[in-house]
């Protein structure tokens, strides 16, 4: 176990803003080629960890290894990492060209062209090399700085929250094309997001953190049907907890046992005419379908998708899954 | 609704009013003066004629008088860039304890009065003074090092505040991608900063190739600028149309900075959108910042602290003994007629003086703030608006020299004739100051939110309204910037003072002046503490005003 360690190794590290605790003691490692998704709501201390792994944050203690060996003495510009930032930082005062070569050391010019043209087939815009960077789109922006990160072949890619500034239908494009670049290139990368779909999409495994801790890691079917605890289960989207009974009353046929509980997400439930009379509480639209709030029998609330606005009080619907929770 | 239409058409008037009477103002005292001199210069006894220009411009003596002056201007600037990039690094990107202080210290020069800082530097380089045995009496690197000790503070806040806002991100991103520190200074950080440093810079070069007060008092008979050259031919050779053509070319070499100046500043504008809303600036790191670090411990020290320190040791001392003999004699008016009226005298004429042209500065500024901060929905009145603005930044640039000639050949014939009347005194240092009071008020009245107001229109409140609850009180937050900025000009101005002021009714500085150019330890003596008095005066007025800044107005 201790002897030979590739890839990324973190351990123990804890970062600090004055009295702020931002990392708490986080121990995990991403193994080459291997893509992880860092997941947590705003203020989790995500973007401080990758941030620390970059060495753009003194760690308060622990250490960050690559391959065994302690990176903390060596400077930021001399680890190798890429690094994506949430809103691109092109150099205006270059053109995208130039941007993407700035990573390259000294190359022949002819040897320095090619790769622009290799970086920008890969993200898909061929013959930007002279653009500025001024007129790009929020998108292509974005995947520029990808081409500039990837450029000088990274031993680990470090994304934060590169997708989020852009608009919902755009983020999910550029995720699937982010996955496709990300497996192309066979790079080792730290994905951090807010977002579960875009974590599932673009990573291998996913790590859940909340207020500096790591609270879960584990790939992303894995995560959704068996969460480590009622925060993660929570923060994937599960708002209601039912026991094995009241599972069953709702026309539920699997078996959880009593140290678990079922989390009810956005597609536990479906709309059923043999199902159980449940009392609708508030309907909204959401991506044109009507999302229906209903109340449990236990007195929790939990949503169901219908395809259209419903007239009456009541609604039938049954239970078709959930996640399986810790019930403590 | 007819009652709705009336009411915004008296608020129309009410605007246009409060526009005019500034306008009125700079046409009168201002444009028509620097007018007729330009026309002073083509004009030749009834005859359009360029002769004036073919004397001046034949005389070898003008082109050495020019190359003189762009070069020094130039050679300044380049310094006052290459010692300000530090300083404006580690006062607005470092967090350390002292720091506001340092700030101040650097910031105070900027107003301190021409007269004293050159009497300060050249009592540094005089025999006797704590660098006399470098023997750089009456030199060029004496004026250059006097022209640098105002001007290091333009850069260090233009590209101070400019680089407060650059995103750190960026130059992470330069550094992941394997950049040296050094790297990303020269390829990323330095050319996002360049629009605010060409800024500075052109500032600098404006106020450095302008300078009037120091070359009189530094430059002795060996060195002239076409200000002093301005000076030299109105007063001592009594030759108008040269004068005048001098005066043209000085606003053309002035006018021309000010474009590349203003389209630079537009450019420093544009990309301050890229600002960010959290601060930028990290703890002080001796190990990483030792070089900015030590240049502007050497700035601060050898440059600012230490002429002015010479200036009150000297001031306080006579025959090589501690005393204040020389504060004594300023009750008196020098030895061998240096003066006609004692420096007390002047102190008062200086000081009721100030506070007219405060008042004359500060009514007309608040107007012109006020209506240059409206955001009419039509193309004309906005376009308006910002060319009423950039005509109060004018007199910034047009040398002092030039409105004091002007005042002279312009207001000595009805219908107004005020040659004779003091009057001329204040409403030209007024003039001065009124660029300096426009941009101390006016950002705090840009820094309101427009959602705040249309909340407060929605919340039912009339154009008064809200005129008077939230726009007069963000007004008011930067009425005592405004204010010190108006006196400290006021104080210390020289160049439209030394043509305007008679024997019997002399400035503070028009007596430093004269005293230190006569012979005698009296006279020397009483300059340096005339001096030390003017700086404190000027000096406490500046802090106090720095003092009541409002967060977020950062002009220099």
């Amino acid at each position: 176990m201790v002897a030979e360690a590739a890839g990324l190794e973190v351990r123990g590290v804890s970062v600090r803003y004055g009295d702020l605790l931002a990392v708490d003691d986080v121990t995990l490692d991403v193994e080459p080629g291997q893509v992880l998704a860092l997941l947590g709501p705003s203020g989790s201390g995500k973007s401080s960890l990758l941030r620390a792994i970059a060495g753009l944050e003194p760690l308060a203690s622990g250490e960050v290894l690559w391959d065994g060996k302690d990176l903390s003495r060596t400077k930021v510009h001399q680890r190798n990492f890429g690094f994506v930032f949430q809103d691109a930082q092109l150099f205006s005062t270059m053109d995208v060209g130039r941007n993407i070569v700035y990573g390259l050391g000294r190359l022949p010019r002819a040897e320095r062209q090619s790769r622009v043209r290799e970086m920008l087939h890969l993200v898909g815009l061929e013959g930007f090399e002279h653009r500025k960077v001024t007129e790009l789109s929020g998108g292509q922006a974005q995947r520029v700085a990808l081409a500039r990160s990837l450029a000088p072949s990274p031993r680990a890619l470090l994304l934060d929250e590169p997708l989020s500034a852009l608009d919902r239908n755009l983020r999910e494009h550029l995720a699937d094309e982010l996955a496709r670049i990300l497996r192309e290139v066979g790079t080792t990368a730290i994905h951090v997001t807010h977002d579960q779909d875009e974590a599932s999409t673009v990573a291998d495994t996913v790590a859940v953190m909340d207020h500096g801790a790591l609270l879960q890691r584990a790939e992303p079917d894995v995560l959704w049907r068996h969460p480590a605890s009622r925060d993660v289960a929570r923060f994937l989207g599960f708002t209601a907890f039912l026991t094995e009974e009241q599972a069953w009353d709702l026309g539920w046929r699997g078996h959880l046992g009593s140290d678990r509980v079922l989390g009810i997400g956005p597609r536990s439930l479906e709309l059923h005419d043999d199902g159980v009379p449940l009392p609708i509480t508030t309907q909204g639209f959401a991506l044109g379908e009507v999302e229906v709030g209903v109340r449990l029998p236990n007195g929790q609330h939990a949503t169901v998708k219908s395809p259209e606005r419903i007239a009456a009080p009541q609604v039938r619907v049954r239970l078709l899954g959930g996640a399986a929770t810790p019930a403590a | 609704m007819i009652r709705r239409h009336g009411a915004s058409l008296a608020g129309r008037i009410a605007w246009v009013v409060a526009g005019a009477l500034p306008a009125a103002f700079l046409a009168v005292f201002f444009v028509a003066p620097v007018a007729n001199l330009v026309l002073r210069g083509f004009h030749d006894g009834g005859v359009w004629s360029l002769s004036g220009f073919t004397e001046v411009f034949s005389a070898p003596r003008t082109w050495r008088i020019l190359a003189f002056t762009l070069s020094t201007a130039a050679l300044a600037t380049l310094l006052c860039v290459a010692l300000g990039l530090p300083g404006a690094y580690l006062l607005y990107r470092c967090r350390f304890p002292g720091r506001a202080a340092l700030r101040a210290i650097v910031a105070v020069p900027f107003v301190l009065p021409t007269v004293v800082v050159a009497v300060a530097f050249g009592s540094l380089f005089n025999p006797g003074g704590l660098l006399g045995f470098l023997q750089l009496k009456e030199s060029f690197i004496a004026i250059l090092l006097a022209l640098c000790f105002f001007n290091v503070a333009v850069v260090v806040r233009t590209t101070g505040s400019m680089w407060a806002r650059l995103d750190p991100r960026l130059e992470e991103a330069a550094q992941v991608l394997g950049a040296s520190p050094r790297r990303t200074l020269l390829t990323v950080t330095l050319p996002a900063l360049g629009p605010a440093i060409a800024a500075g810079a052109s500032l600098v070069f404006l106020f450095c190739s302008t300078s009037f007060g120091i070359i009189m008092v530094l430059g002795g008979v060996k060195y002239s600028t076409i200000e002093t050259e301005i000076w030299y031919q109105t007063t001592q050779l009594l030759d108008l149309r040269a004068a005048a053509a001098l005066s043209v070319t000085q606003l053309v070499i002035v006018s021309s900075t000010l474009l590349v100046s203003n389209a630079l500043e537009r450019r420093t504008q544009q990309s301050m959108r890229l600002r960010i809303d959290d601060s930028a600036e990290r703890p002080l790191s001796p190990a990483r910042d030792w070089f900015p670090l030590t240049i502007t411990g050497l700035v601060v020290a050898l440059l600012l602290v230490m002429p002015m320190c010479n200036l009150v040791i000297r001031s306080l001392r006579r025959d090589g003994q501690w005393s204040l003999e020389n504060y004594a004699n300023l009750a008196t008016t020098g030895s061998r007629g240096a003066l006609t009226v004692p420096v007390w005298h002047a102190l008062w004429n200086s000081a009721w003086i100030a506070a007219a042209a405060c008042a004359i500065a500060v009514t007309l500024g608040i107007l012109v703030s006020l209506v240059a901060s409206r955001r009419p929905r039509s193309p004309l009145g906005r376009r308006g608006i910002s060319l009423l603005e950039g005509a109060f930044l004018l007199p910034l640039g047009v040398s002092a020299v030039t409105v004091g000639f002007g005042y002279l050949i312009t207001l000595n014939r009805p219908p107004l004739d005020l040659r004779s009347s003091l009057v001329l005194i204040p409403i030209a240092q007024a003039l001065v100051a009124l660029p300096l009071v426009v941009r101390s008020l006016l950002p705090a009245l840009r820094a309101i939110d427009p959602h705040q107001l249309e909340a407060a229109r929605a919340l039912g409140s009339n154009g008064w309204q809200v005129l008077r609850r939230i726009e007069l009180p963000h007004l008011v937050r930067g009425l005592g910037l405004a204010v010190g900025f108006a006196l400290a000009t006021s104080l210390g101005e020289f160049g439209a003072t030394s043509f305007l002021s008679r024997p019997d009714n002399p400035t503070l500085p028009v007596v430093i002046y004269r005293l230190f150019g006569r012979p005698g330890a009296d006279n020397y003596g009483m300059a340096l503490a005339a001096s030390a008095l003017l700086a404190c005066v000027t000096g406490i007025i500046m802090a106090a005003a720095e003092h009541a800044r409002p967060k977020g107005v950062s002009t220099w």
